[in-house]
């Protein structure tokens, strides 16, 4: 009898302990779905906090992969037949199995990983966490706290982040990109229709553009620099100000554009152009000798403003709109 | 929750950034967990520390609050009733209001009414039975018009048309054409410009044809910061804001003396309208988050 109720004892003990260890893996164990989907299908994420990577793939499928556990769930929101791959689903994730996901719910804090593909229309929201994505259609993303990492964005990209750089690079299509607080670069990126602009503000930052090729180009900080090298399009309208710090284009030397410079405290407008001066008198109400038409290289201006064309067209490719309130404009030649 | 805390769950525990459920999740886990609790016990020591260390900084009053300060005394002073000089429509009305009243009847004030039309009848009488002063020499018809306000008919932008005192030529063909609406618009603008000029050329005057609503728009933000409390922000993110508000504020201020020093010079007035654009939207996201925050908790 004694023995009896000791080997069952023993059993109930290792049947406890073996459940407990399954009931902790689950909870730890990543979790994993996939759904079929559309070519260009729409998907949704939202989280409290965490790391999300987006990757595009050849794949006609959507699969979400959560680092920590929790109970994960591709939601079809296209409300069409479940048979058809879906054109709309949302990424739901919940902290606990036992608990069922809600949708709009933006409380699981831990990393995601998505494959969508590539001509997904992706939208994520975090508030603490860094966004990396690659290789998709359209991205629209926010997050509070974070970096936003963006690669091979091939139609259109609109990014916000408070607290956090921002990077884009071999993106094509409208470019909007917005940091509080962060830096942010554009590398190689085009436009895939005449109206595509690039756009991008932060409030202390520099902005870095190279190689943007956007007939519409708007960059402005408040306390930071901004500097952008390559070639100008044709018919481009180039508009760059920083409140505190220096605006540096540099291009090639072929260029031809119309400039409208302007510095106001302590900044000078230094360029490596000869301008042929429209007009623009300086702030103590004379034409600088320096900026005449024949000067070779090495203009320079200290305060004022700088009014005038430069290539050999009468009628020149682009315009640049350049401004700087406590710090200097630079136009230099790409050697 | 049986594996240990790790260092950013143990962070944000300390922190106050978790849900609900997940704070007593860790509150029941640090309570059992040994290793945990010394962390937890370290991390909460090096924070203190650091607080105390930065307590003079923090405690200093910063310079937005001070800018803030400064921001709504000029949101006071521009919701403060303002001298608004009275449209002559309006004058009319108000007149013609009281006019009308005074008409109404009310056997109360049939004396009043009867001594008023009795000094009426007397003046009018006495008016009557004075006699008429000589003509001013001129004013002669058919002599030289001599013009003594020809000062004030200057001032007319417009040349007067003929009155019906004057022949087609202008010339006089009664009395001196004394042109006293001439007169009164003068004065009376001479006396608008004395009362609206402190108001115009006050420091808090506005540069931007929308800059009254930019600051009501940066009052209420503030307002709605303030009443959910901007403590519930996690302190990195916090300092981080402070900061960036700083740097608006002072871009804010810089921009404003150029456009004041520059009223006509539009690329100041967009530096400026960009600083205040800039504020807005940081504060906004302030106010998003703290409403966010206290709605979790």
């Amino acid at each position: 009898m004694k023995f009896k109720f000791s080997f069952i004892i023993t059993i109930a003990l290792f049947l406890s302990f073996t459940g407990v260890k399954t009931h902790a893996a689950e909870d730890d164990a990543p979790a994993e779905q996939t759904i079929a989907a559309a070519e260009s299908v729409a998907v949704s994420v939202c989280l409290e906090s965490g790391d999300i990577t987006v990757r595009g793939w050849e794949r006609r499928e959507v699969h979400a992969r959560t680092s920590s556990g929790g109970q994960l769930e591709l939601r079809r929101t296209d409300g069409a037949n479940t048979s058809a791959p879906a054109t709309s689903v949302e990424v739901l994730i919940t902290e606990a199995p036992e608990i069922k996901p809600r949708p709009g719910q933006c409380n699981y804090s831990g990393d995601l990983e998505l494959d969508v593909p590539r001509g997904s229309i992706v939208q994520l929201k975090g508030r603490n966490g860094d966004l990396v994505v690659s290789g998709v259609a359209q991205l629209r993303a926010e997050t509070l706290s974070g970096s936003i990492e963006l690669r091979d964005i091939s139609r259109a990209v609109e990014v916000t982040t408070a607290n956090g750089d921002i990077s884009l690079k071999h993106a094509k299509g409208r470019a909007h990109l917005r940091s509080i607080s962060g830096q942010i670069d554009v590398s190689d990126a085009e436009p895939v229709e005449a109206a595509d602009d690039l756009w991008a503000k932060t409030t202390s930052g520099d902005i870095t553009l190279t190689q943007v090729r956007h007939a519409h180009v708007e960059a402005g900080t408040t306390a930071g620099s901004i500097d952008l090298t390559g070639p100008l399009a044709h018919g481009g309208f180039y508009d760059l100000k920083t409140t505190q710090g220096d605006v540096t284009m540099t291009i090639p030397a072929d260029s031809s554009f119309f400039l409208n410079a302007r510095v106001y405290y302590g900044g000078d407008i230094v360029t490596d152009f000869p301008i042929r001066l429209v007009s623009g008198p300086n702030k103590e109400g004379h034409e600088p000798d320096k900026n005449k038409p024949d000067k070779p290289k090495g203009n320079a201006l200290s305060g004022g403003n700088l009014t005038g064309i430069y290539g050999r067209n009468e009628k020149p490719d682009a315009t640049l709109n350049l401004a700087s309130f406590s710090g200097s404009v630079q136009l230099r030649k790409k050697q | 929750m049986n594996t240990c805390l790790d260092e950013g769950m143990l962070q944000a525990y300390l922190d106050g950034e978790l849900p609900a459920p997940q704070m007593e999740a860790c509150a029941a886990h640090l309570a059992t967990c040994a290793t945990c609790a010394e962390l937890a016990h370290e991390a909460e020591h090096e924070y203190a520390f650091f607080s105390t260390a930065f307590a003079p900084l923090l405690s200093a009053p910063a310079p937005t609050e001070r800018l803030r300060a400064r921001l709504d005394e000029s949101i006071a002073e521009l919701q403060a009733p303002r001298f608004v000089p009275e449209s002559s429509t309006s004058r009319l009305r108000a007149w013609w209001a009281a006019f009308t009243t005074s008409f109404a009847f009310n056997p109360r004030y049939v004396g009043a009414f009867a001594t008023f039309i009795l000094a009426i009848a007397l003046t009018v009488t006495l008016t009557m039975l004075r006699p008429k002063p000589a003509p001013p020499e001129s004013s002669v018809a058919g002599g030289t018009p001599i013009k003594p306000l020809d000062k004030v008919d200057s001032i007319v932008s417009n040349p007067p048309a003929p009155s019906s005192n004057e022949n087609r030529n202008g010339v006089p063909t009664g009395s001196i054409r004394v042109n006293y609406p001439a007169q009164r618009r003068i004065h009376r603008s001479a006396a608008t410009e004395a009362t609206t000029k402190p108001i115009e050329s006050q420091q808090g005057a506005p540069l931007l044809p929308d800059e009254k609503s930019y600051l009501t728009t940066i009052a209420t933000l503030d307002a709605a910061i303030k009443a959910q409390g901007q403590a519930a922000l996690p302190p990195t993110l916090r300092a981080e804001f402070e900061r960036n508000l700083a740097v608006v504020d002072e871009a804010i201020i810089a921009t404003r003396v150029a456009a004041r020093r520059n009223p006509k010079d539009a690329d100041v007035q967009e530096f400026l309208r960009a600083a205040y654009q800039n504020k807005v939207e940081l504060l906004t996201t302030v106010a998003d988050q703290t409403q966010y925050i206290a709605a979790r908790d």
